[in-house]
Parts: C-alpha cells; structure tokens; sequence
C-alpha cells in the first residue's frame, strides 16, 4: 500500500519541506506558489498527455474557468470559494465532456485534438476579453473584503502556500490511485495502440472521457486557487494560450512519462527563469528567454523521456532490484 | 450596415484571405509531406518581413525584386533547418516535435528582439498609399499585390505538383512514406525540398508583407494561428484547401469584424475552425489519397 | 513501458529539485547607505520597444541625481536602480514586485507600463506599504481605490476627453470647427478606458459621435473600418491604438483620400514609427502627457541631457514621466532624510516640485494628492514635416497649429 502510493508520498513531503523552507522569505513563497500551482496542473495535464496520449493545447480554458468563476463569483454574487470551487470545478466537468465528447467522436487525434482544443481556449480567451461583465481584457480585481477569511484573503502569503501544498498532495494521492488502478491501464493502452485496446475491449470513448474529466476539473480548481491566491484575473495569463504551452514544456522537460514528471520540470524551470532574468534579463533584453528556449530544442531532441525520466532510470540500474508492486502493474499491462 | 460596406468587407475579406494563403500553403507542404506541424513558421515569417525591410532600407530594393533575394535566403534556411532540427525531431516523438519547434518559435522571436530590437519598421514608398478603386470600394496596393503574388504561387504549386517528377515524388511521400521508400524514393531528400520549399514561400510573402504592415519581433505570432486555422479547415496537406480555407477565413473574419465588436470577430476563425474539424475533420478540400 | 516506481534515492534528488527556490543564494545587502528604487520595466514580450526606451530614462535620471551629489540629506547617498524585466506579464509584474520589496529591499517601486502589469503589481507594493509610482498607466481606479502607497505622474484616462473637447474648442474659436467626431479604438485595457471616456465627455461637449470602431492589435487590414469612419460623415476622428496598428489605420484612411482632424492618443502616437509611415500621419495631432520642444527650461533641459547620453534619440512622453517619477522619489528621500517607506511616503504626500530638473511635465506643480494623484495635464501636438510640434494650449506651444490639409 504504502509503496503503491510512494510516487504520490515522497513529493508531498518534498513540497512540504519547500514549503516550509520558503516561510523564511515571501519572495520564496512567491515562487513555491508558482511552482506547486502550475505543477500541479501539469500534473493534471499529463494524465492526458503522457498517460493517454492526448496532448491538449487548450489547458487553459479550464484554468480560466476556475479563475473566472471564483473573480465573478465574488464580484457579481459575494459568494466565497465554499461555492465557487464546487462550480468551477462543476462548470470545467461540462466543458471537457462537451468538448470530448465532439472531438473522440470524430476521432481527432495528435496533431489535431491538440489543435482543437487550442481553438476552444482561444474562443473563450477572445470572447472573455470582449465580455463587459468578465472585466474585457482589463480584467477583474477581486476587492478586499472585511470578512478576509471567507473569502480567503490573508495578509501572509504563506496560507496560500499552505492550500497549494493541500491541491498538489491531493492531486498526486488521486491521480496515483486512477493511475494503479483500472483507469490507468486502460489509458496507457489506449495511449499505446488505441485499436488494438479497443479490438481487446477497452471501452475507449469512455476511458477518454474519463481522463479528460479529471484532468479538467484539478485544472479548474487550479484556477480558482490562482483567483483567490492572487485577487486578479485576467484573459492574458489565465486563459492565453501561453499557459497551456507552459504545461507542455515542463512536462517535456520533466518527463511525460512520470506522475511527478512535470512537477519537477515546473520545480526546475520556474526558479531558473527567475535566476535568468535576475541575473541576465536587466542587461541583455530577451538573452534569458534565448536561454530557455535553447534549452527546450535540445532536451526535447535528446532526452524524449524528460530530465524526470533519465534520473529515475539511472537510480533504478544503481538501486537493487526489487519493485514487487510493480509486478502487479507488469501483468496488467502484460495481459494487454 | 450599408452595401458598400458590405462590399468593402467582402473585398478586404478576399483581398486578405489571399495574403493568409501565402502565408499558410508553405505549412501546409510540410504538413502534407512531412506530418510534422512547425509552430514556428510566423517566425521565419518574420525573419523574411525583416529581411524584405532590410533590402529596401539599405540596398534600396523595392520589395516586389526583394522577393528574389529573400525566397532564395529562407529556401536555404529551410534546407538547414532540416537538416539541423527537424531531422532529428522526426526520431523523438509527436509532443517532443511540438516542444522542439515551439522552442525554435521563441528562439527566434527572442534572437530578432536581440538583433533588431523591439522598434516597429516601416517600408514606406509612394505606393503605400496607393489604391484600386472598383466602384465604391477599395484596395490599397500593397495588399493588392501580395495577394496577386498568392495567387501566381499557388498556380505555380499546382502545376509544379501535378505536372513535374518532383510534385510527383512529394505527392507519393505524403501518401504514403513506407511505399515510396520501398520504391526508391530519397526520403531525406524530398523532407528537405519540402521543408525548402515550404519556408522558401514565406520569403516571397515577407519582402510583400512588410510593405503592407510593420515588422517587429513578434509580428509572426499574429499569423501562425491563423495559418493553422486555414490549414486544418482547407484540409491538411491540400492546396486548392489552402485557398479555399483562406478565403473563407479572411471573408468571414471580415464581415464579422464590420458587424461584431472586435474581439468577438476574432473569435470567428476559431469558431469556424470547430465547426470544421467537427463536421469535417478531413477539411473541406481532402488532400488526394488515404494516410 | 513507463514504470512507475521510485525509490528513496531518488525522491532526494527530487526533492533538491523542488526545495531549489529555497537554496538560492540571496544577495547579500548593499554595505553603503544607497537609495535603492525598484524599476519593473517591459524589457521583453510585446511592450519590449516602450519598455526600453523607459529604462534609458529611469537611468539618466539616476544617473544625474548621482553626478549631482546623490540624495544630500543622507550624506550624498547614491541613487541604485534595481531593474528588473517584468516580460509584459502581469504575474511577472506581481511577482517581481513582490521579488523586488521582500529580498532586494528597495525603499520605493516605479514604471510598469501598461496598466495591466501595473494594477497586481500597484496592490502588492500598497499591501506592503511600500511607495509606488506609476510612470504611466492610465486606468482611473489606480488613484481612486484609497491605496495609501501608490503615486501616479501620469493622468488619468477619464481627463482626456476633457483636453481634447477643449482643443477643439481652441479650433473652433480659430475658425476651424469640427462638427462630428468618430472613434477607432484598441480593443484592450488602454484603448477601451479611453473610448469609454471619449463617449461620456464629447457629446456633452457639443461634438456628437457618428461612428465608433473597435479592432484589435495586429489587425492586418484597416480599409472596412476606414470606409466606415470615412462614410459616417465624421470630419474628426480620435483615435486610440498601438503605433504599429495606427501606421496601418493611417495608410488606409489615406488610401481613401480621407484627411479628417486625426488625434492619436498618447505616447503610442506621439512616435517614430507613426511618422516613418510619412505622408498619412502628417499633420495629424496627438493628445500626450509631454513632448520634447515643450516650452519649459527643465524640459528643454531633459532633453539636451538624453540627447547627449543617448546620441541621435529623442525621449518620448513616457520617458519624460519616467524620468519625473524616478526624480519624484529622490527628491522624496532627500525631503524624508531617510530610506525609510514610510517616511518615503509622507515625504510624497507633501511633495511639491515647481521647478529644478525635475519640473519637466506641462503642469505647473508637481504634488501629490490623498490617493496619491498627481495634478498633471497633456499637451496637443503636430506631425509637421516629419516633426512633433507642440501647438496648444498656447503657454506652452511652440508654434500654432497647421491646417489638416497640408
């Protein structure tokens, strides 16, 4: 049991030392909100991604809902994150079954589902910055309010980091439990060679749908989390198609291939660009992000199985060999 | 809205529609050859705007002859860049190309803010201002001719395709890569006259663009979207698809941004992709032949 | 096939990987008594060009400061910008704001550009009662949300229609009236703050609005909207937009052989790029908060002094506020003795300069009110011959306006 859920353990407790290393210092709690927010929906987004196949471009329609949801919740209603998690969440759920459910239909694949899931986030990134209510591409400010705690608003930062550290273990506990289960299996099946899973059975429309659902509905809770974490919204970074972009890359860097996989490329690649620009981005203008990008070419060119994927491979040679509750998993996807 | 601006939409619709073709058929030929979807062509876009600026600006060359100095500099970017990127990238798998050549699209647009700076540039001539009447309605003539340039490069791509080995030999490679490698056929080879080709295009649209607009380091952004939108909804890999998507999208993009408020239009392309990809999602010209 | 085990070894090097913000090394604070001033400039993404040009004016004001003696009542203390590349992102703004008062310490902020990096990153220096002054975002509720900390040089958006109804006045009692005015404006924050204000305040001042068009930047084509602001019957025509998109606007009005009375908004006209377009974008006006001829001897003196640390380069308005703002704060210190945020601030609140090298901008005064608001105006100018010349109001216009009709 415990080392079934050891993939999901070990970086909760790795984020709850971060957390409480970064207490000394907001500007550190700063970035290990960043890093366990958007870590933790690439967490999400790589159940689709790595695990079934499905590569979404259009993340962000589910991240700007949940912000969206929580800014107008507060603004147009009064009503707090009691409420509007549960309709951000309910409100990402439609939509990805609506989505999914046109595109399986059809059978969009690759290239294609990716792309069409990045005109869905473009749609709503568009009409959002067009709609007078949603602030248009201003933006909504969440004002302050007396009743701080029912609202979420604290004067730390470190209570922020603190529900993140909730999200990112919840995430990791829940997805490592669908991944060692049924659900997992089928994924990689479906991932792995859609026809023959189906040919074996693999319910495949379903499955898919599954995924999506779920990946959606953290995405979305992520959103609201930035929502009530940062008091502002607006179309640009919480819908642009930026943030999606950002969820693949640190997936890539990484590891696709691992539920941690993109957590640790969120770990690695947020601090560096911060060190990037403090260091090079006052005197040499776009130099940093030269960098960056650099960095991306060659590491989706030489390490296809992420930077996650090539540690876990030379610590498996070194460690002895031993995963028995890994033979459980062999024979499951043995018998596809 | 009155008739004349319902013409004047129509005609800016088409007129714009056939400048997106230019941009979106070198896509489509790497698609369609290659399977590989290049997130940074708006980039070489721009490099080639740059490039069309550069020779006006400092070679006094008109734009229109900077055509022939500048499709023969991206052909050979093309080339290299096979060679160097894309190569490689056909090994690794289908994120990991998407990773590579969004990489290469920051890459560039953060070496161009490098290099020429974040500034906007102008070409500007007598005929910057210059325009075609047809009754009521109008043309302004830089646009004019980057879209009678489209025009003349997708006959040129039809006939080349149909009626020459090489279209040939690129048509049997996008139908099917295993047959014609077992026929003999350099697969390399023909990758790297597509990828050639296909940014070689863009070198005529720069020098043509840049008169019409500005050229900034981010000025290829505006159009890589788009060029997918047209790719997918002509249907990917097809030609008489490019125009038609092209047209489609710059038509309807047109007359909603003459009734709609601006950011609603711009919603348009994207809508009617969905619509597309859902109704038809071979597009609505199918390159010939089965994947 | 993907396994999915780990062991403990690995989790420790994960581990090293998510702790990593944790174990940067901090820089350690300056030993010297230096006023530090956090400057969040655009340095990349696509404010790039004005964020720039902001940064050469941050640093020619300090540098001046520093040649000057620095801040004399803290013993000639120097004047250290800390710079910093905000990627036209709000949540890097925010973030860097936050970096740049919990670890770099400044005693003041300043710049953000555009107002959406300015607004997150205006709450956090005001959350961390740490003076902030905007260099030039124009969004009204910037000074009236009763942020304690926040300063703006800059005006607001909803005094513009205010300036422009009275140079039009200005026209009419010249002889040259105009009669109806249409709109083109960006569809973002700047450009919609500013078309909403123009609707509120034209028609009430006598000059109705037959045509009002939005597009958004990167349009590739204007001649549709140019149609329909030449056949609405407007013989004026203000517009709001990003330099590159009104280059393209001003071709396509002039391809129509439509010349209306043009006023182009802010530093966003008032530009190189707008007159490298040549002949369209001749003899339009632009409403800006500065211009370099402006009639003022601190003016004139900025701008000899840019001219020489930057050779060839004119400043633009948005450099003039940001030069001011970065002065402002300096002379707040001297006038605090201190580097403290507080004492920074009260000193703001009784700020007033009227003249010395920091009374560059039009107003007479510059102060700061409650909400922390300066008194400043704009001023009209002319593209004539390839120039900007300032032409009203006329206490400090260089020369009267030119006929639209060149």
């Amino acid at each position: 049991m415990l080392r079934r859920f050891l993939p999901a353990l070990v970086p909760t407790l790795l984020a709850i030392a971060a957390f409480c290393a970064s207490l000394s210092d907001p500007y550190f709690m700063e970035i290990f909100i960043m890093v366990g927010l958007i870590g933790t929906v690439a967490v999400a987004w790589n159940l689709m991604a790595g695990f079934t196949g499905l590569v979404s471009l259009g993340h962000s329609l589910f991240f700007g809902i949940g912000a969206y949801t929580v800014a107008y919740g507060q603004v147009g209603f009064g009503l707090g994150p009691l409420a509007t998690w549960p309709i951000a969440a309910l409100l990402a759920l439609a939509s990805a079954l609506f989505i999914g459910l046109l595109c399986f239909r059809y059978g969009l694949r690759g290239y294609f589902f990716s792309i069409a899931t990045l005109a869905f986030s473009e749609v709503a990134f568009l009409l959002v910055s067009a709609t007078l209510w949603l602030g248009r591409s201003d933006g909504m400010m969440l004002p302050s309010s007396p009743d701080a705690l029912r609202y979420l608003q604290f004067d730390h930062k470190w209570p922020y980091g603190l529900i993140i550290v909730g999200f990112l273990a919840l995430t990791l506990f829940i997805s490592q439990a669908v991944l060692t289960a049924r659900p997992g299996y089928y994924w990689r099946a479906l991932r792995d060679n859609e026809g023959a899973a189906e040919a074996l059975g693999v319910p495949a429309m379903r499955y898919k749908l599954l995924v999506f659902a779920l990946s959606a509905v953290v995405t979305a809770i992520g959103g609201a989390i930035f929502a009530n974490t940062f008091a502002f919204v607006d179309p640009r970074s919480t819908l642009g198609v930026e943030l999606s972009i950002q969820l693949l890359v640190f997936g890539i860097i990484g590891g696709l291939g691992l539920l941690w996989g993109p957590l640790l490329g969120a770990a690695l690649l947020i601090p560096a660009g911060e060190l990037l620009r403090n260091y090079l981005g006052s005197g040499f203008h776009g130099v940093n992000i030269v960098a960056y990008a650099l960095l991306l070419i060659v590491l989706a060119l030489l390490l296809p199985q992420g930077l996650g994927g090539v540690l876990a491979a030379r610590l498996r040679r070194r460690a002895p060999e031993k995963p028995a509750a890994d033979a459980k998993a062999l024979a499951m996807e043995a018998a596809q | 809205m009155s008739s004349t601006i319902f013409l004047q939409a129509l005609l800016s619709g088409l007129t714009n529609g056939a400048i997106y073709a230019l941009v979106a058929v070198g896509l489509t030929l790497v698609f369609g050859v290659m399977r590989i979807v290049n997130f940074a062509h708006g980039e070489f876009l721009m490099l080639a705007m740059y490039g069309g600026y550069l020779a006006f600006t400092f070679l006094g060359v008109d734009p229109i002859l900077a055509v022939f100095l500048v499709a023969p500099v991206l052909m050979l970017m093309g080339y290299l860049l096979f060679d160097g990127l894309i190569r490689p990238a056909l090994k690794v798998p289908e994120i990991n190309q998407m990773a590579v050549t969004l990489g290469l699209s920051l890459l560039l647009q953060y070496l161009a803010l490098v290099v020429f700076k974040a500034d906007n540039l102008l070409v500007t001539q007598e005929r910057s201002t210059a325009s075609i009447w047809l009754g009521p309605v109008l043309i302004q003539m830089p646009q004019a001719i980057a879209a009678l340039a489209s025009v003349i490069l997708l006959g040129l791509f039809y006939l080349t395709l149909r009626k020459t080995d090489l279209g040939l030999i690129m048509r049997v490679v996008s139908q099917s890569r295993d047959g014609a490698a077992l026929s003999g056929i350099d697969i390399s080879g023909t990758y790297r006259w597509a990828m050639a080709i296909g940014l070689g295009t863009l070198g005529i649209a720069g020098p043509l663009m840049v008169s019409a607009l500005y050229v900034n380091p981010h000025v290829g952004q505006l159009f890589t979207l788009k060029a997918f939108v047209i790719v997918i909804v002509g249907g990917m890999g097809s030609f008489g698809g490019v125009l038609i998507g092209a047209l489609l999208v710059g038509v309807a993009e047109s007359l909603a941004a003459s009734w709609l408020t601006a950011s609603v239009a711009a919603a348009v392309p994207f809508a009617l992709l969905i619509l597309v990809m859902l109704l038809r999602p071979e597009g609505l010209v199918p390159a010939g032949g089965s994947r | 096939m993907t396994k999915f085990t780990i062991d403990r070894r690995q989790t420790l090097l994960m581990g090293a990987a998510i702790a990593m913000p944790a174990i940067i090394p901090s820089r350690g604070r300056a030993a010297t008594e230096a006023l530090k001033i956090g400057v969040l400039v655009p340095t990349t993404g696509v404010h790039a060009s004005d964020g720039i040009r902001m940064l050469k004016a941050h640093q020619l004001a300090a540098k001046m400061i520093n040649e000057s003696g620095g801040i004399k009542s803290l013993g000639g203390a120097k004047l250290e910008l800390i710079v910093t590349d905000i990627q036209s992102k709000p949540e890097v703004s925010r973030a860097e704001a936050e970096r740049l008062i919990s670890r770099e310490r400044v005693s003041a902020l300043t710049g953000a550009w555009a107002s959406a990096t300015t607004i997150p990153a205006a709450q956090i220096a005001d959350r961390n009662r740490t003076p902030f002054m905007i260099t030039s975002a124009v969004n009204d509720a910037l000074t009236e949300q009763g942020m304690k900390y926040v300063f703006r040089t800059a005006v607001k958006a909803k005094w513009f229609g205010g300036y422009i109804a009275d140079f039009l006045d200005y026209q009419k009692s010249k002889g040259v009236p105009v009669a109806k005015l249409a709109l083109a404006t960006e569809d973002g924050p700047a450009g919609q703050a500013v078309r909403t204000n123009y609707t509120s305040v034209m028609p009430g001042r006598g000059y109705p609005i037959v045509a009002d068009e939005t597009f958004r930047t990167g349009t590739p084509d204007f001649s549709t909207i140019a149609t329909k602001l030449r056949t609405s019957g407007a013989d004026g025509l203000l517009t709001c937009a990003y330099a590159e998109d009104s280059t393209v606007l001003l071709r396509a009005l002039a391809a129509q052989n439509f010349r209306p009375l043009y006023v182009g908004f802010g530093g966003a006209h008032v530009n190189q790029t707008v007159l490298a377009a040549g002949k369209p974008s001749d003899r339009t006006f632009g409403v800006v908060e500065w211009s370099p001829d402006l009639n003022k001897p601190a003016s004139l003196a900025f701008v000899k002094a840019f001219a020489e640390a930057h050779p060839g380069e004119t400043p633009l308005s948005n450099q003039a506020q940001a030069f001011v703002a970065t002065y402002a704060l300096a002379l707040a210190a001297d006038a605090a003795k201190s580097t403290d945020r507080n004492a920074i601030r009260e000193a703001l609140t009784s700020l007033k300069i009227t003249d010395g090298p920091a009374a560059v901008l039009p107003a007479p005064v510059l102060s700061f009110d409650e909400q922390g608001q300066s008194p400043a105006t704009c001023v009209i100018v002319q593209a004539i011959d390839g120039k900007f010349v300032t032409v009203w109001p006329e206490a400090v216009a260089v020369r009267p306006p030119a006929p639209v009709q060149g």
